[in-house]
């Protein structure tokens, strides 16, 4: 066993560094440190004469060849495409995208489904139903007044709402509070009919006007000395 | 440079040259090639592993040899692209698989008995773990000693290091081999 102080001075000498006069007068008078330097300087000897021999390999004489038919063809060896982080790139970044849109939808928190005027839950696509992509047919479904709506009424729409409407589905989609469909239908029947008249709609101002708060009235306060010898007595025999 | 073709099969940009570079290409391809698989083989110890680095090597230097012509220049290069492809390749192996045959490379061995090439390949794969394991500047200074038969000024040329940098990198690299190969040593009879 090496002297654990020389050890570094060892393996620095094994490497070819210099050896310090200490270090020469050390492996003079010690046989374990000129061991261990052997054994370190074999060690070196094995690793470079194994290295060497394993780098002195030839490339198959095809190689050039090789080399200069992917050159003309342009081609990259399998596994090596200049642009193979295109893919994983690709995924990455769908994978972003789909988290993102999860995070919004949960953000929004769940919500009632309200009713459509067509009578299914805006949760239930609307293709569901059998009769959903007709939109004028669906009105023989609707039920009581609601029958009674003409054909044309969306195109008495305002044009912001036609262009909205341009799409059959969406055109019959209209959402309204549960419990409230076929109230809003009569509604826009009788609109439609002229048995409303629109100005009558208009809501008075209901708001009351703006008055001076009353004064409150305080009555002053009186301060009066508290007789101290009923509140003694009264804690003597209370407590 | 022409480029004549785009992204097409393969996720190609294929690139044509001018006849004279085309010339001077040709010319590095004879004299470099071994070099490039012999850096590569340092790393990956596999014969047709090395040799597809070499053309993936090659194939980027074509791309870009106008800029890299010069002899020196295209050789330090050559060796430091092919060296950071192979160790991007095998990084990608061991993700993969640890594939146990990696030691097992026929370099004249076809001598030996069956119990000396066993032998043989057991101390290959110790050094070859050894050196993969230094830091990579030293592992490449090694290695080039290794290919260039001690020739340390021409280590520094493919380097483009002062040769002072390339002796010291060398011998903290012995040092550090010497400290893990010692048990080895310690054992095996000087070849």
């Amino acid at each position: 066993m090496a002297c654990k102080r020389y050890q570094g001075a060892l393996s620095d000498l094994a490497a070819g560094g210099p050896a310090s006069a200490e270090v020469e007068a050390h492996l003079h008078s010690c046989e374990a440190c000129r061991a261990e330097l052997r054994v370190l300087s074999r060690a070196i000897a094995v690793a470079e004469t194994e290295l060497r021999e394993l780098l002195s390999a030839e490339p198959s004489s095809a190689l050039p060849a090789r080399i200069r038919q992917a050159v003309l063809e342009g081609n990259a060896p399998d596994g090596a495409s200049p642009l193979a982080w295109l893919l994983p790139a690709a995924a990455v970044g769908l994978a972003a995208l789909a988290a993102f849109a999860i995070f919004r939808s949960l953000d929004k928190g769940p919500r009632p489904a309200p009713q459509t005027a067509a009578g299914h839950s805006a949760s239930e696509p609307p293709s569901a139903t059998a009769s959903a992509p007709e939109v004028r047919p669906r009105e023989t479904q609707l039920p009581g007044a609601a029958r009674d709506i003409p054909h044309n009424f969306l195109h008495d729409l305002p044009r912001t709402s036609r262009s909205r409407a341009a799409s059959p589905l969406i055109e019959a989609e209209v959402l309204v509070p549960a419990g409230e469909r076929e109230a809003l239908l009569r509604f826009v029947a009788d609109l439609q009919q002229r048995q409303v008249e629109p100005r009558s709609l208009l809501v008075a101002d209901v708001t009351p006007p703006l008055t001076e708060p009353r004064g409150i009235e305080i009555p002053s306060l009186e301060i009066s000395a508290v007789d101290s010898t009923l509140l003694d007595a009264s804690g003597a025999s209370g407590l | 440079m022409v480029l004549d073709g785009t992204i097409a099969a393969g996720w190609v940009r294929k690139v044509s040259l001018d006849p004279a570079l085309e010339r001077e290409f040709e010319e590095r391809l004879r004299d470099s090639s071994t070099l490039a698989f012999r850096v590569a083989l340092s790393v990956l110890r596999r014969r047709e592993d090395a040799e597809d680095v070499a053309q993936e090597a090659f194939l980027r230097a074509h791309r870009s040899f106008a800029s890299i012509r010069d002899r020196e220049r295209f050789r330090a290069w050559l060796v430091r692209t092919a060296f950071r492809i192979a160790l991007d390749r095998i990084r990608g192996e061991k993700r993969r698989a640890r594939r146990e045959d990696a030691v097992a490379i026929a370099v004249r061995d076809h001598e030996d008995s069956a119990e000396d090439h066993a032998a043989r390949g057991e101390l290959r794969a110790r050094v070859a773990e050894a050196v993969a394991a230094l830091p990579e500047k030293l592992r490449l200074v090694t290695v080039l000693v290794a290919i260039e038969e001690q020739d340390l000024a021409s280590v520094a040329r493919l380097l483009e290091l002062p040769e002072g940098t390339v002796k010291s990198r060398l011998h903290r690299a012995r040092k550090e081999l010497a400290e893990r190969l010692r048990w080895l040593a310690s054992d095996t009879k000087a070849r």
